[in-house]
């Protein structure tokens, strides 16, 4: 990545679509031995190899399994979410991703590498940005970049081209000599990242990159990975509590409880399955909105029909639990107008990444 | 004048030892560590505040024995010996403190703010990141020995003391240190909990006090006593071998763990296994892999692709 790419890219980050790398014309969306190797310049799909591949990943501390048989795929300008509640072991593997850690069994391989037989191959294809941000004490921001430079190995006017490009793209050039212990939190993470993007890397691994931001932090944040992975064709593996967010950024997701994959695939896969099996459970939220005050009637008038579970009213909202088929689903609207209610709106709760998440995860703690 | 970011004014010269094209050239040659450990040691008021308090007691101590020397009607009055000795105290008061501490801390904050694991998976090994921290440590000697230069040459003037006698401390001195700082570094990595990092911090102040002593008694056995350079040499030689032992352990231990796992660059860490073997870990993997695991053949994977490797192989 040459410094006019990175330049270019923030030149163009503003007017990309923040978070939308899973319309049709992003890059590859594919997981678990689907590959859908993405869509290059021509137009064509060509084969490609995976940067992250993950085979059978065991982690045990004594007896407990905090990774336990994980098994995924991503390929280059992916950007997979990893979603787990906490102790669910994201973080342990994406330490052995970062040859932080050692698996017990199995391998990781990131481009190509495996992170136990070439540990040292995969630090040069990898940038890691855990979630606790080290910082050192009386440095200044390109101080701190430069000594990661060198650390990498970067020497010269390579070392100072690489400076470059990671001020103007996490555009942290105005704060060049800022005390890094006196930097905001935002400014903190997007440090973080210059210092991941110092050495080039393909793929980075980004351990809760949002937490503790500020909406607006947050949205640059999400604008810069989406430059990274869209624009650069960074293969991304991000983790975050926000899954709202994760929903926005990536294309494709691992969901992990207790060690183990529970699900995983595109994030449309992950919720069509999951609206599927609400489907299957015939037992689907619905939101209607009333006017003239007419929702605690409405809930009322709702918790005598057939197939309805409960009724709750918020303000002009009466949202309830219904069991029955499309048809019966028909008749109850059909029956609701009949009886005078002044509906403005029924709709059924679109369902996002984080219902989905809630419901295939279960709440186990290790 | 070379722009590293033009639109706001980043300049190559904004960073330490890249004023000029030579100097920068030269500064990749340099460990990155040693350069960011200078970086902050130049910003640090501690430092600062510690290093001028140096050169004003050594000034003063200066001042004071020229001062005295008027007063003797002796016209052979030799104050060179008393001098150094004086100065000598004052050198080495900073050199077993306030280093090996700032070493023990730096450490002990590379572990507590997670930088060491961002230092681990850079392309540097951890020979490169003991030697920086190591010879920080030299540097830091270096400046205070440095300032103390100018009035070395003047216990030399002042006469009772020979340039051989002066050059003998000062080497032994600096052999003693380099010992000491080593084992510094590897002892501070080996704290896990905030009581072991108060009592190593503790004990290291007590080996401090002794290796202070033990300088400080030595050197005016030379410089004093009369006792001769080669004689010195030896004793310092002698005396630290229990700290060439320690490295030797250390080192030993090192090898062992990390030949048959093939790991990465450790940081330090060092645990005595069930035997009473003194096992050198790296710390970022100090959480063991079980003993069944270790074997690749109870490895299922691992056995797996072996087997299916050297099938491909008799294939």
């Amino acid at each position: 990545m040459s410094s006019t790419e990175l330049d270019k890219s923030r030149a163009t980050s503003s007017a990309s679509t923040v978070g939308a790398p899973t319309d049709s014309a992003s890059p590859a969306t594919a997981i678990n031995g689907h590959p859908n190797p993405g869509i290059d310049a021509a137009g064509t799909t060509p084969e490609r190899k995976p940067m992250i591949e993950v085979r059978h990943l065991h982690r045990f501390f004594g007896k407990l399994k905090a990774v336990n048989n994980v098994s995924f795929t991503a390929y280059p300008g992916q950007v997979v979410g990893f979603i787990g509640p906490n102790g669910s072991g994201k973080t342990t593997t994406m330490r052995i991703l970062a040859t932080l850690d050692l698996p017990t069994a199995g391998d990781a391989f990131v481009n190509g590498y495996s992170v136990i037989d070439d540990p040292d191959k995969v630090r040069h294809a990898v940038g890691f940005m855990p979630d606790a941000f080290g910082r050192y004490p009386n440095m200044d921001v390109v101080e701190y970049l430069d000594f990661f430079a060198r650390a990498y190995g970067l020497r010269g006017q390579k070392r100072l081209d690489a400076l470059d490009r990671v001020l103007i793209f996490t555009e942290l050039r105005k704060m060049a000599h800022k005390p890094i212990n006196t930097l905001s939190k935002g400014m903190s993470q997007r440090l973080g990242l210059g210092r991941v993007l110092i050495h080039d890397p393909p793929v980075l691994i980004l351990d809760e990159p949002a937490a503790g931001l500020d909406p607006r932090a947050r949205v640059e944040l999400r604008e810069l990975i989406a430059v990274l992975s869209t624009e650069l064709g960074k293969t991304i593996l991000i983790s975050s509590h926000i899954l709202t967010e994760l929903g926005e950024i990536c294309d494709s997701a691992v969901i992990i409880e207790a060690g183990q994959v529970l699900a995983s695939g595109t994030i449309k896969d992950i919720n069509d399955k999951h609206l599927k099996d609400l489907a299957d459970s015939k037992n689907i939220l619905f939101i209607t909105r009333v006017l003239n005050g007419q929702a605690e009637a409405l809930a009322t008038w709702l918790l005598e029909q057939p197939f309805v579970l409960d009724a709750n009213v918020a303000s002009e909202l009466v949202r309830f639990r219904f069991e029955g088929d499309v048809h019966a689903q028909h008749d109850l609207l059909k029956r609701m107008i009949n009886s005078k209610f002044e509906i403005i709106e029924f709709q059924r709760k679109a369902e996002t990444l984080e219902d989905a998440f809630m419901a295939i995860t279960k709440g186990i703690v290790q | 004048m070379s722009t590293i970011s033009p639109q706001y004014d980043v300049r190559r010269e904004d960073l330490l030892f890249c004023a000029h094209p030579a100097l920068d050239r030269w500064s990749d040659r340099v460990n990155p560590l040693l350069i960011k450990e200078i970086n902050q040691q130049l910003k640090s008021r501690l430092f600062l505040m510690i290093y001028l308090l140096f050169v004003l007691l050594v000034w003063g101590s200066s001042l004071y024995m020229l001062m005295m020397q008027p007063q003797t009607d002796q016209p052979d009055f030799e104050a060179g010996d008393l001098l150094f000795s004086l100065l000598y105290k004052i050198t080495i008061f900073p050199l077993c403190f306030a280093i090996p501490l700032g070493i023990h801390q730096r450490m002990r904050d590379e572990f507590h703010m997670h930088t060491i694991e961002m230092l681990t998976i850079t392309t540097l090994s951890s020979g490169r990141i003991f030697r920086g921290k190591l010879m920080c440590g030299l540097l830091q000697s270096g400046l205070f020995l440095f300032a103390s230069l100018p009035f070395l040459v003047f216990c030399y003037l002042l006469k009772g003391i020979g340039i051989v006698e002066i050059l003998t401390v000062v080497a032994g001195t600096v052999f003693t240190l380099l010992c000491f700082y080593q084992v510094t570094i590897l002892y501070s990595a080996l704290s896990r909990t905030r009581i072991w990092e108060y009592l190593s911090r503790m004990s290291l102040v007590f080996f401090s006090t002794i290796l202070y002593f033990a300088l400080f008694f030595s050197a005016d056995a030379v410089v004093l006593g009369g006792i001769s350079s080669i004689y010195y040499l030896v004793g310092v030689l002698v005396a630290n071998t229990p700290l060439y032992f320690s490295m030797l352990i250390f080192l030993d231990a090192a090898h062992e763990q990390f030949k048959p796992l093939r790991l990465m660059r450790p940081p330090f860490r060092v645990r005595i296994n069930g035997e009473g073997k003194v096992i050198f870990l790296p710390r970022l993997l100090y959480q063991e892999v079980p003993e069944e695991y270790r074997d690749p053949s109870s490895n299922p994977v691992k056995s797996n692709q072996a087997a299916s490797k050297s099938l491909a192989k008799a294939t």
